[in-house]
């Protein structure tokens, strides 16, 4: 069994069965659990290197990487399944049930989707993913968090030869702002383009990991793009707005009719961002559904979302979807 | 690292103790329009949802707005993130108050991490453990007043802190905590966040769609990503945190950022990457970072770099002829930007046991001081005889003629030793001064002085030192005074710097026949054909192997020596001094580079 929570509350979840509609255009069931196994095994290969590294132990670079390796394939392959389970943010593995931070996995997940989406190769990805997994690496070292990116570079230089890791141990001291000046003003193509795409995944994980609506994804872009684009490498920020729709993976929406579900995969077509596909879990009436019900607003012009809303308070939790 | 609670619908029970609404303290300045925004947009949303007949949704919006008022002004502050353990939670909802009930609805709509003020706060945390497990409930701070809650299960993670939550909590299942919330730039944003959308921009459009647009310029831009490769990434690393560790505002982050610098720059020299070491620290420089003085930020990386692994590590890759030359010059770039580790290697240079380690340590001294050499002087002055030896060997690894006016002096020091070194110093910095110093030196006292000096103009090649060297070997009555080895060093010399003219009086001097072989003419015979030998001509073989089967015996074995010799060049160009610490040796066979420093004999 496999437990998470949300920002927004406790999740114990269990493995169903699911029920698909024929006519459901839900993501394939096997790749969703492809998806989940190798996002736990990332969650788990983190926090195997995070305990290492608090322990002094010697780190598996070459697990790491592996993993990185294989996130980059399996987005290449299906993006979809990965960037839902970013909603989960902390996650407990049996059989020792403990907590994990799934950050760090989230922010490779987000880093890797977006990198693919500007057109950078599969080798190039790698590092980005790796750069990514690793950024916080020094959290885990250091309870100065004003410091914490200095310290993660000490601890990424001890995983492995400085030619794999060089870039991660730069996004890490980068990604925070050690140097804390004015803000500055990132205009386009300014920034190494790793850098501003961790920097931008950082942000969104960090910020959807706030509890209720305060997190909500679809806020979280809308503000990201609305206050603080100067803060981010526009256009990078902008190809993740696309990438991500206007109700993100994990929100939870309100549809014209009254059903309430949880945004699963947002729709690719630029004209169509705010019709992404919907996993149903209250009917009109408020009850809860059975099974699974799937409404695909690319195919279903008669409805849409009027509204997204804060679901700890209606007592929905958005990784359940991505888990189960 | 999470709350875990089940949503509680226990209503409040009479008597409590804890906050409602009313006792919520109000809220310092720039939180009031974040609750008033995001309390209305619940309270909107929660009075849709009750038309839709949704239950206790009215309720529950209060303590979501309670939560929502609660959140933003611990975020104000800045706060140390604290966490309420599951177990003792759902232990102590049982005698929640309403104020508890609050909290319990915080817990249920997913307050992780319950922030806590850093610093002033921290006594209160364990004077609030404490009273709790007294149970207690505490009154005196207005900070405190907000969290009439069951805190008993508060651990904070810091080791002093855990240690003193962990004795309050004894018996309790603890939980991990997150030591803070979001900093720097993501701080920067939740504060955005807070203010509500297109606050912080108001000059910005707040079309969606239109934000999205990329234009025609980010098309473009996105098809020519490139990615840093991992040496440009290695070195904007190392500027970052040089850049971190110099105008940070906090010391604490400097100086750690200087030590992580020292991490790096350890990390680069053991995995033997100097050349990204020598890109980033090139650029700080030029960046102006670096200043002329050794900036405090460095002091670090000095001490990485001057332990003794590191140095002979540097050295060894200066002294490889066989090292990559990218990687040697890298090396020696590196090395000329840290004039402040002079000192500390002439520390290491004094511990160290062997003369090959000294040697590889000297090396690095080379290029270190390379800048400005004065400040081997100054290290060198007031100390014993063998500091200032060690210094002119430095002195003449460095090989510039900057070293000459402070080589000079040393031709006259009290002490033989350092002039011996200096003699050979001087014999590798091709200049003209320095070929005149050598010939002063030519006169010395002493007969090791003279003959390294010998040695090192045959080093230098300067032919400017012919004239005196004949004036001695042919003038000077006291030279025939001299010991054999001494004169016959003389005449290798002669013979290497040899020009036309003297090749033919050299000639002149091997076949001038005498009637009786005896005498000083005799000697000088013999000293031509040595030098004939290391003057590489192949004349000279010709007239050497006439000689060679002559009748006179020590003409003889001149020539076959010289022969020997001359064959021996051949192979060999090269002349330095290889012997041991003062025991000259006579100029036989070419030695390698790496055979001329000899320091162990006189160190004890």
């Amino acid at each position: 069994m496999l437990e998470g929570t949300s920002a927004t509350g406790a999740l114990t979840l269990a493995r169903t069965t699911s029920v698909v509609s024929n006519s459901s255009p839900a993501p394939s069931a096997g790749k969703r659990a492809a998806a989940r196994r190798l996002y736990v095994q990332a969650v788990t290969a983190y926090e195997s290197a995070a305990s290492a590294l608090q322990r002094g132990a010697g780190i598996d670079l070459d697990a790491l990487e592996r993993i990185a390796q294989r996130t980059v394939d399996a987005m290449r392959d299906d993006a979809a399944s990965l960037v839902g389970l970013t909603t989960v943010k902390s996650l407990a593995v049996p059989p020792a049930q403990r907590f994990m931070q799934t950050h760090a996995v989230n922010v490779m997940v987000h880093s890797v989707s977006l990198a693919l989406a500007v057109g950078i190769d599969r080798t190039s990805c790698v590092p980005i993913a790796l750069a990514g997994l690793l950024h916080d690496l020094g959290r885990d070292a250091s309870v100065e968090t004003e410091e914490h990116g200095l310290a993660g570079v000490t601890a990424i230089l001890r995983t492995g030869p400085i030619e794999r890791v060089a870039h991660a141990a730069w996004i890490a001291v980068e990604h925070q702002e050690e140097f804390r000046g004015p803000v500055r003003t990132i205009a386009p193509g300014s920034e190494d383009p790793s850098l501003g795409i961790v920097r931008i995944a950082d942000a969104y994980d960090d910020l959807t990991a706030r509890p209720g609506l305060a997190g909500s994804p679809d806020l979280v872009v809308a503000f990201l793009l609305q206050a603080t684009g100067a803060r981010f490498e526009p256009t990078l920020l902008q190809r993740f707005a696309q990438l991500l729709g206007i109700y993100p993976p994990g929100t939870t929406v309100r549809l014209a009719e009254g059903e309430i579900g949880v945004v699963v995969r947002p729709n690719p077509a630029i004209a169509k961002l705010d019709r992404p596909l919907v996993r149903v879990l209250r009917d009109s009436g408020g009850l809860s559904v059975p099974g699974e019900e799937w409404i695909d607003l690319d195919t279903s012009p008669a409805t849409r979302i009027v509204e997204s809303l804060d679901p700890s308070i209606l007592g929905i939790s958005p990784p359940d979807v991505f888990l189960r | 690292m999470s709350l875990v609670s089940e949503p509680t619908n226990q209503p409040p029970r009479a008597g409590t103790t804890g906050p409602g609404a009313d006792d919520l303290a109000p809220s310092p300045g720039g939180v009031a329009a974040a609750e008033v925004s995001v309390a209305s947009k619940v309270c909107s949303a929660f009075e849709r949802a009750a038309e839709e007949k949704y239950s206790s949704v009215r309720a529950e919006a209060a303590a979501v707005t309670l939560t929502r008022t609660l959140q933003a002004w611990l975020d104000e502050h800045s706060f140390l993130a604290i966490q309420v353990a599951p177990d003792g939670f759902r232990a102590h909802r049982t005698r929640l108050t309403a104020g508890s009930e609050v909290a319990a609805r915080l817990a249920a709509a997913g307050i992780r991490e319950l922030l806590f003020k850093c610093g002033v706060e921290r006594r209160e945390i364990e004077h609030l453990i404490a009273l709790f497990q007294d149970g207690e409930t505490p009154q005196a701070s207005p900070a405190l007043r907000l969290w009439r809650i069951d805190f008993d299960h508060v651990v904070v993670r810091t080791a002093d802190e855990m240690a003193t939550a962990g004795a309050a909590t004894a018996g309790l299942r603890a939980a991990a905590v997150v030591p803070a919330a979001l900093t720097g730039e993501h701080a920067e944003l939740v504060r955005l966040f807070d203010a509500g959308p297109g606050q912080a921009t108001a000059t910005q459009s707040t079309d969606w769609r239109h934000l999205i647009a990329i234009g025609a310029d980010g098309r473009s831009w996105i098809h020519r990503l490139q990615v840093v490769t991992s040496e440009e990434a290695a070195s904007r690393c190392i500027r970052r945190i040089a850049m971190c560790a110099e105008r940070d505002p906090d010391p604490v982050v400097r100086a750690s950022a200087a030590k992580v610098l020292g991490d790096v720059v350890e990390t680069l020299v053991e995995q033997r990457r100097v050349p990204w070491l020598r890109d980033a620290l090139v650029r700080l420089r030029a960046g102006g970072v670096a200043g002329q003085e050794t900036p405090a930020w460095i002091e670090p990386s000095l001490q990485r770099l001057c332990t003794e692994t590191n140095a002979l590590a540097l050295g060894a890759v200066l002294d490889d002829p066989n090292a990559d030359v990218e990687e040697k010059t890298a090396v020696r770039n590196v090395l000329a930007t840290l004039p402040g580790a002079v000192e500390p290697l002439g520390l290491l240079l004094e511990k160290l046991a062997t003369m090959e380690a000294r040697r590889l340590v000297c090396q690095v001294l080379a290029a270190v001081s390379a800048g400005d050499p004065r400040v081997l002087i100054t290290q060198a002055a007031g100390r014993p005889w063998f500091v200032a030896r060690n210094v002119a060997y430095v002195l003449g690894r460095i090989g510039d003629p900057g070293v000459l006016p402070l080589l000079a002096p040393w031709t006259r020091h009290e002490d033989e030793r350092v002039r011996i070194e200096t003699a050979r110093a001087l014999g590798r910095v091709p200049a003209a001064q320095s070929t005149e110093l050598l010939g002063a030196m030519l006169e010395d006292a002493d007969v090791r002085v003279r003959q390294s000096a010998v040695w090192a103009l045959a080093t230098a090649g300067d032919r400017q030192a012919l004239p005196w060297l004949r004036a001695i070997l042919f003038e000077d009555r006291t030279f025939r005074t001299r010991t054999a080895e001494e004169r016959d060093d003389f005449f290798r010399t002669y013979g290497r710097l040899a020009d036309d003219a003297t090749f033919t009086e050299l000639l002149e001097q091997l076949t001038q026949r005498q009637l009786l072989r005896v005498g000083w003419q005799s000697e000088l015979r013999r000293g031509a054909a040595i030098a004939l030998g290391e003057t590489g001509r192949p004349e000279a073989a010709k007239v050497l192997r006439e000689y060679a089967a002559g009748r006179d015996r020590k003409l003889r074995e001149a020539c076959e020596l010289a022969l020997a010799s001359f064959e021996g060049r051949r192979a060999v160009p090269n002349f330095t001094d290889e012997d041991g610490w003062c025991q000259p040796a006579r100029i036989g066979k070419a030695p390698r580079e790496d055979q001329g420093f000899g320091l162990e004999a006189d160190d004890a």
